[in-house]
C-alpha cells in the first residue's frame, strides 16, 4: 500500500506537516464495519474528530493509539506505528472515554503513577503542575472513587499531560463537566494547540466550534468531511436543523416562529415543547431571543434534536 | 519505603492496592482456611497416634490438588481480568513500559498477596494438628510451605496467561484444575508429566523425604524445579506476546 502524499491528506492544514497519518484504515468485527477506509492526517493545532454517537470516533482514536489494530490500513505517529512500539507513548497523552479510574487511588497517586510510568524526571514538580493545570489541587488527596464525573475527567487530563506530550488525544473530554469547567477545559485545549498536535473527539458541533480550527467528520464509520471548520460549518448550515424549545407559553412561541423567514416548519411534541425545523441555523438562533422578548415569552431550554444532528452529519456524507 | 516501591515497581504496587481488602482476597482467605477447619475438627477428636498421617492426607488430598489452584486462580485471573473488565488497562499499556514488565509485576503482586494468606492457613493447621505432639514436626511445615510457594508461582503464571487468552478464564482454570489434573490424570498416565499438581506434589514429598508416604512421584526434586522454571518462562513469554497483540476496547 502506497503511503499517501501528506500534502493532499484530508484534515491537514496546507503547509503543515502531519504528525499523525491514517492511511486507508478500516476496522470490522465479523460482518459489522465500525470504520471504513478512512484516510486522514492530523497536524499541529487542535483538530476535532466530530460525528454522532456510534459513528466510529472512539474506534479511530483507539486505532491511532494502538489499543486496537486496524483490520486493514496503516497508522503512523511521527513516522512510527504505535502498536508494538511502547517507546512511541513517550510523546503521546490519551484521555480515553472510559469513566472508571482506580477508585482506591487518590488523584495525586493516579497522576504520579502515570508520571512514573512515563519516566518523568522531576516527578513531584510535574505532578503538582499537571494537577494545578486542571484546577484539582484542592481535591488531589481525595480518593478518585469519591470524585464527580467532571473531576474524574479533569484528573484524567492531568494524568495525560503530566509528561508534557507533543501529541494529545482526547475522547469526549468535556463530558460530565459543568459550564465553568467546560470553559476552563476549552481554554486549556486552545493553549495546548499552540505547541502540540491535539485531536479531540466530540459529537457536539457547537462545542467543537469553540476550540478547533480544523475538523474531521466521521459518520457511519466513513470520512464525511475534513478541513477548515468554518468551511464545513457553512456547508452544514445549509442543511435543515431541528431544534426543540421549552418555554412558558409554547403555543404563542410556535405562532411567533411561524412568521420568521428562517423557519421551515413548527410542531408541538408530546411534552408540549416546540420543535422547529430551520434552514438557516445562525439566523434562527439570532431571531429566537428577539421574538421571545417581543412576545413576552420565557425560554426555558433549547436543544438540538439528536436525530437532526445525525441527519446533519449524514448530509455531509451525501453532499 | 512506599514511595520507593512506587518508583521501582508501580504496576506491582497498583495491583497489590487493587487486591487489598477486596472480595478476591477474602475468597482466598476463605479457601486457605478450609484445611484449618479440617484441622480444628481433628483437634476435637484427635487420633493421637496418627497426626502426621492426618496432615499428610489433608495436604496431599485437599490442599495441593484443590485449595491451592483455586486460591491462586482467584487473584491470578483478576490481575488482568479486572483491568479488562473495568477498561483501565489503557492506563498501563499506553506507556513506554515493556509488556514483560507489566506481566511480571502483575504476576509478582498476585504471588506476594496469595502466598502469605495460604501459608497462614497452613501454619494454623500445622499448629492445631501438632499442638500436643512433643516430636519435631517442622519438616512437614517446611515441605508444605515450599510446595505452596512453587504451586502459587506456577498456577499464577498459567492462570494469568489464561486470563489474557480467554474471557472466561476462571471457568477454564477450574476445568484445568479439576478435569485435566484430577480426572484425566487418573486415566491417562502420560498427563502426569503435564501437570502442575504433580510438580507441586513432587516438591512436597521430596522436601519431606518421608518414605512412609509411598507416593509415586512423577518428578525428582531437580526435575520438578526445572519443570517449574520451564512452565513459568513459557507462561510469562506467552502472556507478554498476548498483551502485545491484545485489542483493548
Amino acid at each position: 500500500m502506497q503511503p499517501p502524499d501528506h500534502v493532499m491528506l484530508p484534515g491537514v492544514i496546507p503547509g503543515r506537516q502531519p504528525t499523525i497519518i491514517c492511511n486507508r484504515i478500516s476496522k470490522w468485527y465479523g460482518d459489522i464495519v465500525a470504520v471504513s477506509d478512512v484516510t486522514i492526517g492530523v497536524g499541529p493545532g487542535v483538530t476535532a474528530l466530530l460525528g454522532p454517537n456510534g459513528a466510529g470516533k472512539s474506534t479511530v482514536l483507539k486505532m491511532i493509539t494502538g489499543l486496537l489494530s486496524p483490520s486493514s490500513g496503516t497508522i503512523r505517529i511521527f513516522g512510527k506505528s504505535p502498536r508494538g512500539a511502547p517507546s512511541t507513548y513517550r510523546s503521546i497523552g490519551l484521555v480515553h472515554e472510559v469513566e472508571h479510574i482506580y477508585p482506591y487511588l487518590t488523584g495525586r497517586e493516579f497522576v504520579r503513577m502515570n508520571a512514573i510510568l512515563q519516566k518523568v524526571p522531576n516527578l513531584d514538580d510535574a505532578v503538582n503542575q499537571a494537577i494545578e493545570l486542571v484546577e484539582m489541587s484542592d481535591a488531589r488527596d481525595r480518593q478518585i472513587g469519591g470524585y464527580s464525573k467532571g473531576m474524574r475527567q479533569r484528573i484524567k487530563v492531568a494524568a495525560a499531560l503530566v509528561h508534557n506530550p507533543s501529541v494529545v488525544l482526547m475522547d469526549e473530554p468535556l463530558n460530565g463537566m459543568d459550564p465553568a469547567q467546560r470553559l476552563h477545559m476549552i481554554n486549556l485545549l486552545r493553549e495546548l494547540g499552540q505547541t502540540r498536535t491535539v485531536l479531540v473527539s466530540s459529537h457536539i458541533l457547537e462545542e467543537v466550534e469553540r476550540f478547533a480550527e480544523n475538523i474531521i467528520v466521521i459518520v457511519n464509520g466513513k470520512l464525511a468531511a475534513a478541513g477548515d471548520f468554518r468551511a464545513i460549518r457553512d456547508r452544514i448550515d445549509t442543511h435543515a436543523h431541528a431544534v426543540r424549545i421549552r418555554s412558558n407559553h409554547p403555543r404563542y412561541l410556535a405562532m411567533a416562529l411561524i412568521g420568521d423567514p428562517s423557519t421551515k416548519s413548527v410542531r408541538m411534541d408530546r411534552e408540549d415543547r416546540v420543535v422547529v425545523e430551520t434552514i438557516d441555523v445562525r439566523g434562527f438562533y439570532r431571531a429566537l431571543p428577539v421574538l421571545a422578548r417581543k412576545s413576552n415569552i420565557r425560554l426555558l431550554d433549547i436543544s438540538a434534536v439528536d436525530e437532526s444532528l445525525a441527519s446533519v452529519f449524514s448530509f455531509l456524507v451525501e453532499g | 519505603m512506599r514511595n520507593f516501591v512506587w518508583r521501582i515497581a508501580p504496576i506491582f504496587l497498583l495491583t497489590v492496592r487493587q487486591f487489598s481488602g477486596g472480595k478476591a482476597v477474602r475468597a482466598v482467605l476463605g479457601l486457605a482456611l478450609v484445611p484449618t477447619l479440617f484441622a480444628a475438627v481433628y483437634r476435637v477428636n484427635p487420633d493421637v497416634n496418627r497426626p502426621r498421617r492426618f496432615l499428610d492426607d489433608s495436604i496431599l488430598q485437599v490442599l495441593l490438588p484443590t485449595i491451592l489452584p483455586l486460591a491462586a486462580l482467584v487473584l491470578a485471573t483478576a490481575t488482568f481480568g479486572d483491568e479488562i473488565e473495568d477498561r483501565t488497562l489503557p492506563y498501563l499499556v499506553l506507556k513506554p513500559v515493556s509488556r514483560l514488565k507489566i506481566v511480571f509485576e502483575k504476576m509478582m503482586a498476585s504471588v506476594i498477596v496469595s502466598t502469605p494468606i495460604i501459608a497462614l492457613g497452613v501454619l494454623i493447621s500445622w499448629f492445631l494438628v501438632f499442638m500436643r505432639d512433643s516430636r519435631d514436626n517442622t519438616d512437614m511445615l517446611w515441605a508444605t510451605l515450599a510446595s505452596v510457594v512453587v504451586g502459587v508461582v506456577l498456577y499464577t503464571c498459567v492462570f494469568q496467561l489464561l486470563s489474557l487468552l480467554i474471557r472466561r478464564a476462571i471457568l477454564a482454570s477450574i476445568v484445568y484444575s479439576l478435569v485435566w489434573e484430577t480426572v484425566l490424570g487418573r486415566f491417562i498416565p502420560g498427563l502426569r508429566y503435564l501437570s502442575i499438581r504433580q510438580v507441586v506434589t513432587s516438591v512436597y514429598t521430596s522436601v519431606l523425604d518421608d518414605r512412609r508416604l509411598g507416593t509415586n512421584n512423577a518428578f525428582s526434586t531437580g526435575g520438578a524445579l526445572i519443570g517449574a522454571v520451564v512452565v513459568c518462562v513459557i507462561a510469562i513469554a506467552l502472556s507478554t506476546w498476548r498483551l502485545n497483540k491484545l485489542n483493548i476496547e
